[in-house]
């Protein structure tokens, strides 16, 4: 019942969003998916959160934290600490410390935007190429988006379109599971418009 | 009788326009007023929206008649916008129409502009400098906590390429710093969060548990603070969870636990937003 209302969401959204975001760009899947774990996040008052959700992070937090907390933050997540298990048994502080400045918003504070954008690299467990591509891909990202930031109509038009599901379905799933089901969709989705 | 319908049109006229420029001014601060509230409430593209239009009705009303409550509005909008070449101007013009501080305002907005350039230039130390001056000294708190922000940054990044010793003695002076601030203004949620994040590089987890929880429940500027500001809480929760006494661990576990209820999250570990 609740992938089916998602699917509807998904759909009437990608509809929406062809109209505002040129079709392929890769951009619809981070855009939907964020937005919706606003709607997760924020159910109780999703109608007003659907205008206000961030389309990328803004670096406002300390970036500089103390080792200790780095190598919790790998140690906590165990596909982190198997990854990175050489550089934490050597205590390599300074490798960790820059994979820890790409890695730690994508899973230490879950920005939707960009865990969606890193979606692929997030399930294959390919981090380096994360850190690699990060910059670049993050640049790519702001430039096609910038456009949208402040749209009154997309926004509305987004807005619009989540109104007709309902929040309480949507409050039910996780930040996780949504991402798998809008990825889903809007890969299926691309693929017919490149047909 | 026509000539008196002229003098009623123009009189209608010129009351018209004097309420339409108190409006201007007037919609601007309501604006400005809802865009606070809701970046407090972490809306920030609403919030934006807000401050935008307050930008835009207070340019009206500047326009239409000028005056020191017009420009600082001008300026207070501009500085949320991050126009800061413009808001600079615009207290300078207030200071002008008569409004004391605004002379101040706008010198310490083009310092922390200067700041900013200077950073960007690699100038990090001279930045550093500014930054220092303008957390304390600045009148506008936007560009305080921008400034401790930016300061603490640079700071703690000196600290941790220093040997133990003088590593905590840096960090003590700016904690003293960032202490001072919260005595100024107990209510900001920011300067406890910055509060707490030192005190944690000092391995004080206990007064670091304690800054977060104020943080917190005080509010803080954006999401990603706030979320930062959870992990920090767990943080202290683990650390705390190895370095206590059964005795005292139970009793700061009890404390935990009375607040994580408070805020809802599934467990110790779990903050609201990491639902899974």
């Amino acid at each position: 019942m609740k992938e089916t209302k998602i699917d509807e969401l998904v759909e009437n959204a990608v509809e929406i969003l062809s109209e505002f975001v040129p079709a392929k760009t890769g951009l619809y899947f981070p855009i939907i998916s964020s937005a919706l774990i606003w709607l997760i996040n924020r159910h109780e008052d999703w109608k007003k959160s659907i205008y206000s959700w961030q389309v990328w992070p803004d670096p406002d937090f300390l970036k500089n934290k103390p080792d200790e907390f780095v190598l919790d933050f790998f140690i906590q997540k165990d596909a982190l600490k198997e990854y990175f298990r050489t550089q934490i048994e050597a205590r390599d502080m300074d490798f960790l410390r820059n994979a820890f400045d790409y890695l730690y918003p994508l899973f230490g504070l879950k920005d939707p935007f960009l865990s969606a954008l890193f979606s692929e690299e997030i399930k294959s467990k390919d981090f380096k190429k994360i850190i690699i591509e990060f910059d670049e891909k993050l640049d790519q990202a702001k430039q096609a988006v910038t456009p949208l930031k402040g749209n009154k109509a997309f926004a509305q038009s987004m807005g619009k379109a989540i109104k007709k599901i309902g929040a309480f379905c949507v409050g039910l799933l996780s930040q996780e599971e949504v991402q798998e089901i809008v990825a889903e969709i809007v890969k299926k989705k691309i693929k017919k418009q490149g047909e | 009788m026509r000539k008196q319908n002229k003098v009623l049109f123009i009189l209608v006229l010129g009351l018209f326009s004097l309420m339409s420029c108190a409006s201007h001014l007037k919609e601007s601060k309501s604006l400005y007023s809802k865009g606070s509230e809701l970046s407090r409430e972490y809306r920030m593209e609403m919030a934006y929206s807000a401050y935008k239009k307050a930008y835009e009705k207070a340019c009206l009303q500047v326009k239409s008649k000028p005056s020191a409550q017009a420009y600082m509005m001008k300026g207070l909008s501009e500085l949320e916008l991050e126009m800061w070449d413009e808001a600079e101007e615009s207290f300078l013009k207030a200071f002008d129409y008569g409004f004391e501080k605004g002379e101040e305002w706008a010198q310490n907005v083009s310092l922390f502009s200067l700041a900013l350039s200077m950073e960007k230039f690699g100038l990090k130390e001279s930045a550093a400098d500014i930054y220092d001056y303008l957390l304390s000294k600045s009148k506008i708190k936007q560009v305080s906590m921008l400034s401790v922000m930016r300061y603490s940054e640079f700071t703690i990044a000196e600290a941790l390429r220093e040997e133990q010793d003088e590593r905590l003695k840096r960090l003590e002076r700016l904690s003293k710093k960032v202490a001072q601030l919260t005595e100024k203004d107990l209510s900001c949620g920011f300067y406890h969060y910055m509060q707490s994040q030192v005190l944690s590089h000092m391995k004080r987890y206990r007064e670091s548990f304690e800054e977060a929880v104020m943080a917190r429940e005080l509010g803080l500027p954006t999401l990603e603070i706030n979320r930062d500001n959870d992990n920090q809480i767990v943080f202290c929760y683990r650390s705390l969870k190895d370095e206590l006494s059964a005795g005292d661990w139970k009793e700061f576990e009890s404390v935990y636990l009375g607040w994580i209820k408070k805020w809802g999250w599934e467990g110790p570990e779990s903050p609201d937003w990491k639902r899974s």
